[in-house]
């Protein structure tokens, strides 16, 4: 049995290959852009390397587990960048071309996109992840209690207070920049 | 639009229109096949790094060369230091009570702040300090106050630069796994319970201390320790690391504290308040060496270190690192007989270049190659990081050949610019035919029974 075992290399290897466009879709709603998508999607996989042994004792529910991992990442980058200036350009240029068959429409999206990122971004981290992985991810409250080691009611309470925390920053910027979402175009 | 069936949902519908936008906001298809490309290749060059013997130098070079930025001078010096000097060989002979209640005592610390001198022939002397705290952060400091934080356990590092309000994030995700071989204190925890050597006892800074000599070797280094502890209390006072394979550069490693309370904050990676922060990561995959790297070696060994235009006597590291010292100690005979060997000025390096393009001209079957390759190395003088990054690379080229390739090198005693003599060829991989570096940095494609004799 020994010899067909394969190395934590070749195993993540395939973990990758089985969950890889979920996780880099998940990490990607969160950033908005590829290139930070791309960081959080090595970013997950090798921090599941580093824990190889551990973790490939204890999960059970790899998708799930790495769905969370990769909010978690994501989001980590989200608050990052917000704080560190781009190496390269700002931050409206990392946002990619918009391709729809209403331009219009599709950049209003992205713009809304991005007002809540960045507001998601000055949530504190577990606040902000536990955010994303409800309404991004859809995840239940017992969902997230499972993975966060939490009870379901501080997940309840995060969320409420996470709500709260983005409607004050959210406001001022729903009144003056969704006027026009493009509707009808 | 979404509907969230969880009663304390209570979005409103503006909110509501913004995580939709976010929910709805896909990657473009087969996007993520970049992702895991880069993934799948980072998980095979760690594979590699776990199973490839690594030699203390290309260690060193491996990890560190590639740094392109600035902010990696610093760094990269205390990890040299490091890693240079980290390695252990059995010894014989007895230590003294002194030397056994100084290691007890650096074992059990928990704190140590220690200044450190490194010098080398021809170079201004290094000067850092730095200051250790259990388990794994160090903060390193320069002369100038800059200062590089390094937590082991984040596998992150801040450099902040005081006089600019700015600071530097270093992603180290990328360095190999387990304690990192930057801790000063792990090099005094490594020391042996045996020394080679005892020498005695002289006076130090107004202390009598008793000295204990350690040698460290290896293949292909040797490295002597020389400890010097306080006679009367046991405390470690200075340690002189020299090092007996690049002609004697030494490291002194002094004013050390242990113990002391530090506060945690100085050990922050974290940006500071008001400071603005630039993020980058520690690209530790070398790119594979070329061709090209490796004729732009050659012409700057030769600007850089040829006395009388000769292409270097070998290009492995080892040979090449003695011919630097030979070199330089020839410059340091002939200024002692009054005939300095100065180092060329800009103006001077530039009529120099322009004689090489006036050479190379007269092998017109080259000339636009050579003159490309000329222009290309130019202007990496102007960037030492690049220069030395491009040197390294060169030597590698050589030094990654397989035995299949059947690379040799014949540049001893070679002038640049002589189009006639051959200096190295090689059999690429799957090529039938054999590459011919000639003098004039001319490259042919030649047939197997044509290729030059190792003489």
């Amino acid at each position: 049995m020994n010899e067909d075992r394969r190395s934590p290399e070749e195993e993540l290897a395939a973990l990758a290959q089985m969950h890889g466009p979920m996780v880099y879709a998940t990490a990607y709603r969160v950033v908005g852009n590829a290139e930070d998508a791309k960081d959080a999607y090595q970013d997950v996989f090798l921090k599941v390397l580093d824990n190889w042994k551990k973790q490939s004792e204890s999960v059970r529910d790899w998708g799930a587990y790495l769905r969370v991992m990769a909010s978690r990442c994501a989001i980590d980058m989200l608050r990052r960048n917000s704080r560190w200036r781009p190496m390269d350009g700002d931050f409206s240029e990392r946002i990619e071309a918009p391709v729809s068959e209403n331009p219009r429409h599709q950049a209003t999206q992205r713009e809304k996109a991005l007002i809540l990122r960045q507001a998601l971004a000055s949530l504190s981290e577990r606040d902000a992840k536990i955010f994303a992985l409800r309404y991004f991810e859809d995840l239940s409250y017992e969902e997230i209690a499972i993975h966060l080691e939490v009870s379901v009611n501080a997940v309840g309470t995060i969320l409420h207070r996470a709500r709260e925390r983005l409607r004050k920053i959210l406001e001022p910027k729903l009144a003056s920049n969704l006027t026009d979402d493009g509707k009808g175009e | 639009m979404m509907e969230y069936q969880d009663e304390q949902n209570d979005l409103q519908p503006d909110f509501q229109e913004l995580v939709e936008a976010i929910r709805t906001d896909m990657p473009p298809e087969g996007q993520w096949l970049d992702a895991q490309q880069e993934f799948l290749t980072k998980l095979e060059a760690r594979r590699q790094k776990q199973t490839r013997p690594r030699t203390i130098l290309s260690g060193m070079i491996q990890t560190f060369f590639p740094v392109k930025a600035r902010w990696a001078i610093l760094a990269a010096s205390c990890v040299l230091i490091a890693v240079l000097i980290l390695n252990i060989a059995s010894r014989e002979g007895g230590s003294g009570k002194a030397y056994a209640a100084m290691t007890i005592k650096i074992h059990g610390a928990r704190t140590m702040i220690c200044k450190v001198v490194a010098q080398s022939a021809g170079q201004p002397p290094a000067q850092y300090t730095q200051a250790y705290m259990e388990p794994c952060f160090t903060r390193t400091t320069d002369s100038s106050g800059q200062a590089v934080i390094m937590d082991n356990s984040k596998k992150k590092a801040l450099i902040i630069k005081p006089g600019q309000t700015s600071a530097v994030e270093i992603d180290l995700t990328s360095m190999p796994t387990g304690r990192w071989q930057l801790i000063l204190v792990d090099l005094l925890r490594s020391l042996p319970e045996e020394v080679d050597e005892a020498l005695g006892k002289k006076q130090l800074d107004g202390r009598t201390v008793q000295g204990f000599r350690v040698i460290k070797r290896g293949d292909g280094y040797k490295f002597t320790d020389d400890i010097w502890i306080d006679a009367r209390t046991d405390e470690l006072v200075r340690m002189e690391i020299v090092n007996g394979m690049d002609g004697g550069s030494r490291t002194i490693l002094s004013d050390f504290q242990f113990d002391v309370n530090l506060d945690k904050s100085l050990f922050s990676t974290d940006l500071p308040k008001d400071f603005k922060g630039k993020r980058t990561y520690l690209n530790t995959e070398t790119p594979k060496p070329t061709e090209g790297d490796f004729i732009d070696f050659l012409i700057q060994s030769v600007e850089t270190f040829s006395l009388d235009g000769c292409f270097p006597p070998a290009v492995n590291i080892e040979d090449f690192s003695r011919a630097m010292k030979e070199a330089n100690a020839k410059k340091a005979d002939e200024a002692a007989k009054g005939r300095t060997v100065k180092s060329m000025t800009p103006a001077e390096r530039d009529a120099w270049y322009k004689s090489l393009e006036k050479k190379y001209k007269e092998s017109e079957e080259n000339r636009k190659r050579t003159e490309e390759r000329i222009k290309k190395v130019r202007p990496t003088r102007k960037n030492s990081e690049r220069g030395g990054m491009a040197m390294v690379q060169g030597m590698r080229f050589a030094s990654t050949m397989k035995p299949e390739n059947d690379f040799h090198y014949a540049g001893k005693g070679v002038q640049l610019g002589d189009a006639k003599t051959p200096i190295a060829w090689w059999k690429p991989d799957g090529a039938q035919t054999y590459r011919v570096i000639h003098g004039d940095l001319s490259i042919r494609d030649v047939a197997a029974k044509d290729r030059p004799v190792a003489k």
